[in-house]
């Protein structure tokens, strides 16, 4: 192993850079959990035995909440911080998502949707190990923390997920190299082509392609990331994570070159992403923890720290905790809260923001993203309505940005405009950040611990041979197929007594999704003052949440954010109107005291009523005396009598006669 | 008759009234511009808060100024009401507005260098330039100042506070400007007080002068307001700076 | 006095203050290049000062010459008029040679020589039959061909030797002479090597009337040729590498546009080692497609399907392509330039004219071209490339017999023929410089640097990806940074 170890540390290997792969990576043997090759042993690769003889699999596994999702913070149901009463970690092994819906119930559970097997079986977006491995599993060794879906350029993501979905757990990270031409599949697994390894039984680590993760790499669990080589299209569906939930695209793509039928697409000639474009990777700022290319001074009296790992340090122990913002749902890993590299940590604002008037002011109201993030290109989910399944045994989701079928490819996609709402940053200001808002309605059990409906109760409740209960079906018959009226609701719920779940409620939630990726080249920032300082204000704007609200009732905000308006109905449906008061802001030319304006407005009206009605009289008394000829009275006997004035100096007698005219 | 042409305004009191009303007019239209943006085709929203700015810092230079003028050359007294005779002149006056113009009778005090203000006058301008001017100066100023003082801001209850205080004041202003530019047309005639302003003299009758002090050989002028009514009562061909009227010219 | 004076300074102090705030801050450099764009005067109307009959091309001539003494002889100092350039050392020796079309090889038609009667329907001049041809002498200004370049009708064809088509109403085409515009000047350079885009990647016939998306000056701005290529003296500036050595005004983009205009550091700081035309040029042959390859020695070959863009029995195959990416090299202005005659080296590919430049040449700059490749005949035991005879009687378009085509044109280049012939390849190098597409279609960072990034760094005398190391190049004796290749 030390000989290894010295190769590792004499690689010339570029740490920041993203240009190529690894050349220097030597070859590697693929061995079994044994340690045996696997070209003789003909079982599953062991990633933790094959790239653990140089690196320290044990602590990457144990430094990646990629690898925990939460395992590793656990608590009793609804003690999480900013969780739903019936989660029970915050990362997504124990955190219910609407989105998903099925439930991973805490270990003793009886009344469970799913165990820690089917969860792994089901659960699309996790790397392996962890929870996947550690909890002892029925059918097979459990799931090893997979190398290849990271770190070797064309993984097939596809194939692993149907091994895992088989339950063949074991075999889920070698499918992951099916498109390598390394592996075939056979009855019961995957043989192994041996004609690609070398003579010695290892193999050549160009013949992988091991290299540093990319940004398309991250992008299969994460949503849409692309190289832009081929027209981009959109899925919309919750395979692209983060494309759903915000409609985020990372891609160097000119917007107008790609497959995606947007309004005015012809001008939408920026990138996707303007950092994609300008060759970075999602590394690039959510960085490894300890990668000592992107260490920095943590001490404000120091510029540079030359204390840091090694590079031959550094890959024998790569921590896989990676550097992270501070505002996505689920709050894994708060521990790296707000290490990632964020906008101010490369951009300077001297000479490109000059032209901004108030420069501090808005620096402290408003996030980069505010401005740099005005629109959003791709469609992201609006409504998930989990208390009526569709007759395919799905919930009915809304999409925003999109007019039309999200599954009609002619549907055209108009793109929406975030939502801004205020969140506190790690300096404790509270700044604007654009989001997504996404509302979900789902049927809640009661009793002790409430929590959602299972999945299997749900549709045992709804359907009968695959069609709705008959009684359903006919409440269903009137108006929309969605529970909008108490009747509908009523029939569903009976439904649900019926297949035993106590007292079923329906709750509703709204959960923020922050934006901070689709950043535009900075022409294409906000600039126009009015954008936000006028009476309809983009800080103002209503932002669309529903088309109709199941069961009636109105959503909470969940997931930290604090909403900064007001939910309102309006057709049935739902609409946010954020408010700027809520957010603290008083922005000029849009927030106004509207009392103020109407008694300034009043003084000012009585004031010019006053005036016309006096020169007015003034003018008719003229006139008056004109036609009558009289000259103008001065006479006392004509005019009431003043008190005398109290004499004194510079004072003047009322009685004095007065002065003749002298015009 | 004769009249005598008497001096008014000073050319600077005229010149400080004058870049008082053009920059006040043009504050009350920028300061509309930012309140209600979208409302005007110009200025911008952003013009205009530059150009209120660079405004209000004039009328805040302006202000010193004039105090500066008005503290040092006594002309400040002009402003100052007497308390032994505020009340009951202020009380002809409003009666005279209210009755007595429409009668086309004299005005309760007539317009002299020494005592060109009317009480109502005195605590107009009182009122307006020692309350609502510098607080909207002022709140101006903060606001102005939010991005370089954020924590004096907080202090102050940041801008909802302020922007409450600075809109009502400009209602206030603008009120002001109604009734005061209104107000200049009841002299003798209707364009005598704005000749005035303009001219800095007005022509009144010796006669009118003299009935207004107790003093009858009161002249009019600073000379014999300060040294002749009640005291020393000089001839008025003792005083140095009487003149007929004709001889101004 | 007093009243104006205190009214003005009343008003003007804070209207001064107003103005003063209005007017926006520091002004931004703004790159304005229309101010050199010219502005022509209108053109006289020529139809009413010539009268016929015109007999025949240099009878126009001798009328145009009455009012026009000098622009015959004008035209005779032009490589127009030439087909040769300045005499000027070949770059990298002390040899002095005047090269042109008229002598060069190139690897479309081969060389004109021998074909000349057919080539010169592209000469400005009429009767270019043979060697005989008068280029000097005062009796020949009335061969200069005026109306090629000046009518306006569309109705001017040329035929073999530059002369006049028949049934061309010369009258008619005379009274419409005026300022050359895209089709005067396309009709022999959008068409060069016998169709529409065979030659150039950037220019062909969709540049007639161009769409914006294809070419923003001549497309968006209605440029003609004649606005850039600013001629005085009939003298027209702009030269390509692929008839001479590069010597020559030349015509550019910072003849109008400032040198840093992107108001963007990072693209500023490009253009000291790029050329303005390789990120605005993205893609060149764009509606058109242009030759990419002609392999002369499959010609001959009967019943072989006649496609214009696959095959012809005359020419051999070819490879076309539309709207791809050009190839890039450094290229410093000037090129190295085979001479007719030269030795090869038949094992390698031979650079007709290879740009010159490299990394540390401060006139260098990375710029695209598009680069037709080849094979085509040389004598195996000259070691030369040959000039064969293609057109007219014996041409090779006639008998098909290589050996007699070589045999009759090298008579006219002055070459020796040893009687055997072999096939080599060759590629030709042409810089783009028309069809910049708007700025919204210019390349971004991706399609040069990092993974999709087209350009070969390490060939170009980098290290790698200067993106990711810096400015770092090759130690000099490893990276040329130019094409590689046989001279």
């Amino acid at each position: 192993m030390m000989p290894l170890r010295c190769a590792i540390a004499f690689w010339s290997v570029s740490l920041a850079a993203g240009a190529t792969a690894l050349a220097g990576h030597p070859p590697i043997t693929l061995r079994d959990q044994q340690g045996k090759n696997v070209l003789d042993s003909a079982r599953p690769i062991s990633t933790v035995q094959s790239c653990g003889r140089c690196h320290d699999t044990r602590y990457i596994a144990t430094h990646s909440y990629h690898v925990a999702l939460g395992s590793d913070e656990t608590a009793a149901p609804g003690a999480i911080p900013s969780g739903r009463a019936w989660d029970w970690s915050p990362g997504p092994l124990g955190r219910w998502d609407p989105l998903t819906y099925r439930y991973l119930a805490p270990p003793g559970d009886a009344r469970h949707d799913r165990d820690l097997a089917e969860w792994v079986s089901t659960y699309p977006r996790h790397v392996g190990g962890g929870p996947a491995q550690c909890i002892g599993l029925p059918k097979a060794d459990g799931v090893e923390m997979n190398c290849f879906l990271c770190h070797t350029p064309k993984p097939d993501n596809e194939t692993r997920l149907k091994e895992l979905q088989q339950g063949r757990f074991d075999w889920a990270n070698t499918a992951t190299l099916a498109s390598t031409g390394l592996i075939r599949p056979v009855q019961g697994g995957w043989a192994y082509q041996r004609q690609s390894f070398m003579a010695d039984g290892s193999l050549q680590a160009s013949r992988l392609g091991i290299r540093e993760a990319r940004s398309e790499n991250c992008g299969l669990c994460h949503g849409l990331t692309d190289r832009g080589e081929q027209p981009l299209r959109l899925d919309l569906s919750l395979r692209q994570w983060s494309t759903a939930t915000e409609g985020q695209v990372f891609s160097p793509q000119r917007i107008c070159e790609s497959a995606v039928n947007l309004r005015d697409k012809e001008h939408l000639t920026r990138a996707w992403d303007v950092h994609a474009e300008r060759l970075l990777e999602c590394a690039s700022c959510h960085f490894s923890i300890n990668n000592p290319a992107f260490s920095e001074p943590k001490l404000g009296h120091l510029k540079f720290e030359p204390r840091r790992l090694a590079p031959g340090q550094y890959l024998e122990q790569p921590s896989h905790q990676f550097a992270r913002g501070h505002t996505s749902p689920g709050g894994l890993g708060h521990d790296f809260d707000g290490t990632m590299r964020r906008c101010e940590d490369c951009h300077t604002v001297a000479g490109t923001h000059d032209w901004l008037p108030y420069r501090q002011s808005h620096f402290a109201r408003l996030s980069c993203e505010a401005c740099h993030i005005s629109q959003v290109y791709a469609p992201a989910v609006r409504q998930v309505d989990w208390t009526l399944l569709t007759p395919s045994g799905q919930p009915r989701i809304e999409w925003r940005g999109i007019e039309g079928d999200p599954a009609d490819p002619t549907a055209e996609v108009t793109g929406f405009r975030p939502v801004l709402l205020p969140v506190q940053g790690l300096d404790g200001r509270s700044r604007l950040v654009p989001h997504n808002l996404i509302a979900a309605w789902y049927w809640v059990e009661g009793g002790q611990s409430p929590r959602p409906v299972r999945l299997a109760d749900l549709k045992a409740a709804l359907f009968q041979d695959g069609k709705y209960y008959p009684d359903v079906a006919h409440a269903l018959a009137i108006g929309r197929a969605v529970l909008d009226t108490p009747d509908k609701v009523e029939a569903v719920r009976r439904r649900l007594k019926a297949v035993g779940v106590v007292d079923p409620q329906i709750e509703a939630d709204v959960e923020p999704h922050a934006l901070h990726h689709g950043v535009g080249p900075a022409k294409w920032a906000i600039r126009q003052c009015e954008t936000c300082h006028a009476a309809d204000s983009r800080l103002s704007q209503p932002f669309k949440l529903a088309s109709y609200m199941p069961g009636g009732v109105l959503p909470k905000a969940v997931g930290g954010s604090e909403l900064s308006g007001d939910l309102q109905s309006a057709d049935r449906g739902l609409t946010y109107r954020p408010s700027t008061r809520q957010a603290a802001l008083y922005v000029l030319g849009h927030n106004r005291w509207p009392w103020v304006n109407a008694l300034g407005g009043f003084s000012l009206l009585a004031v010019v009523v006053g005036v016309v009605l006096h020169a007015g009289l003034r003018i008719r008394v003229a006139q008056q005396r004109k036609k009558r000829g009289s000259p103008p009275s001065h006479s006392a006997s004509r005019s009431p009598r003043l008190p005398p004035p109290p004499t004194g100096n510079g004072s003047q007698s009322a009685s004095t006669p007065p002065p003749a005219e002298s015009s | 008759m004769s009249t005598v042409r008497h001096q008014l305004y000073s050319p600077y009191e005229r010149l400080w009234h004058w870049f008082q009303a053009v920059t006040i007019t043009l504050m009350i239209a920028t300061g509309l511009a930012i309140h209600a943006p979208g409302h005007f085709a110009w200025p911008s929203f952003a013009a205009a808060v530059r150009a209120h700015n660079v405004l209000g810092f004039l009328l805040i230079a302006n202000a010193f100024l004039g105090m500066f003028y008005y503290v040092t050359t006594g002309t400040i007294r002009q402003y100052l009401p007497k308390p032994n005779e505020f009340l009951s002149l202020a009380a002809r006056q409003a009666w005279f507005y209210l009755s007595g113009i429409f009668r086309g009778e004299p005005h309760p005090l007539k317009k002299v260098p020494q005592r060109r203000l009317n009480p109502l006058q005195q605590v107009t301008y009182l009122i307006t330039l020692n309350v609502l001017l510098p607080l909207q100066l002022v709140t101006g100023l903060m606001m102005w100042g939010a991005q370089r003082w954020p924590e004096m801001l907080q202090a102050t209850g940041g801008l909802a506070v302020l922007c409450l205080i600075h809109t009502l004041g400009a209602w206030l202003f603008g009120s002001f400007v109604v009734i005061h530019v209104y107000l200049t047309t009841t002299g003798h005639t209707p364009l005598a007080n704005l000749k005035a302003m303009l001219l800095g003299y007005e022509d009144v009758s010796i006669e009118e002068i003299e009935q207004k002090v107790d003093c009858p050989d009161f002249c009019g002028s600073d000379f014999c307001r300060d040294h002749a009514p009640c005291g020393a009562r000089p001839q008025r061909s003792n005083c140095p700076l009487f003149r007929p009227a004709g001889d101004h010219l | 006095m007093w009243l104006r004076v205190t009214l003005l300074l009343a008003a003007a102090a804070p209207i001064a203050g107003l103005t003063l705030a209005l007017v926006p801050g520091k002004p931004v450099p703004v790159d304005t290049p229309w101010k050199h764009v010219p502005q022509p005067a209108p053109h006289v109307d020529h139809s009413q000062l010539i009268t016929g009959p015109l007999e025949s091309g240099p009878a126009v001539t001798r009328a145009c010459l009455k009012c026009h003494p000098n622009a015959a002889r004008q035209v005779m100092q032009t490589s127009h008029w030439t087909w040769a350039g300045e005499k000027v050392k070949l770059p990298g020796s002390n040899q002095v040679v005047q090269v042109g079309k008229a002598n060069l090889v190139n690897n479309f038609c081969i060389h004109a020589g021998a074909n000349i009667e057919k080539c010169s329907a592209c000469h400005a001049g009429y009767g270019w039959h043979d060697t005989s041809f008068d280029f000097t002498s005062p009796k020949s200004e009335e061969n200069v061909d005026c109306l090629v370049c000046h009518e306006q009708t569309g109705s001017y064809q040329k035929g073999n030797a530059g002369m006049p088509e028949k049934g061309v109403d010369l009258v008619a085409v005379a009274k419409s002479v005026a300022r050359p515009t895209r089709k005067n000047c396309g009709d022999c350079h959008f068409r060069g090597g016998g169709g529409d885009a065979v030659k150039h990647g950037d220019l062909d016939g969709s540049m007639y009337f161009p769409k914006e998306r294809i070419d923003v000056h001549m497309g968006e701005a209605g440029f003609q040729c004649v606005d850039c290529h600013q001629t005085h003296d009939h003298r027209i500036p702009g030269c390509s590498m692929s008839v001479g050595t590069g010597a020559g005004r030349r015509v550019s983009c910072t003849d109008c546009h400032h040198e840093k205009p992107h108001g963007d550091q990072r693209l500023d700081a490009h253009t000291a080692k790029v050329a303005c035309q390789t990120c605005h040029i993205p893609r060149m042959a764009i509606d058109v497609p242009t030759k990419m390859y002609w392999d002369w020695s499959q010609a001959g070959q009967n019943g072989r399907k006649e496609d214009p863009h696959e095959y012809l029995k005359i020419k051999g195959s070819f490879k076309y392509a539309q709207n791809l990416r050009p190839e890039y090299y450094w290229y410093n202005g000037n090129a190295y330039r085979y001479l007719t005659g030269q030795h090869i080296n038949p094992s390698q590919v031979v650079l007709i004219n290879k740009p010159l430049g490299g990394p540390r040449d401060p006139e260098a700059k990375i710029w695209p071209f598009k680069v037709h490749r080849g094979r085509q005949i040389y004598d195996t035991v000259n070691n030369y490339l040959l000039t064969p005879r293609t057109w007219g009687p014996g041409g090779y378009w006639t008998d098909f017999d290589w050996d007699e085509a070589c045999r009759l044109g090298v008579e006219t280049s002055g070459l020796k023929y040893s009687g055997h012939y072999g096939w080599v390849e060759t590629a030709m190098y042409w810089p783009l410089s028309h069809m910049v597409q708007p700025k919204e279609k210019a390349l971004q960072c991706v399609d040069c640097h990092g993974d999709r990034g087209v350009l070969n760094w390490r060939q170009l005398g980098y290290e790698g990806d200067p993106a990711f190391r810096g400015v770092a190049y090759r130690s000099q004796r490893v990276g040329g940074g130019g094409p590689e290749g046989s001279r």
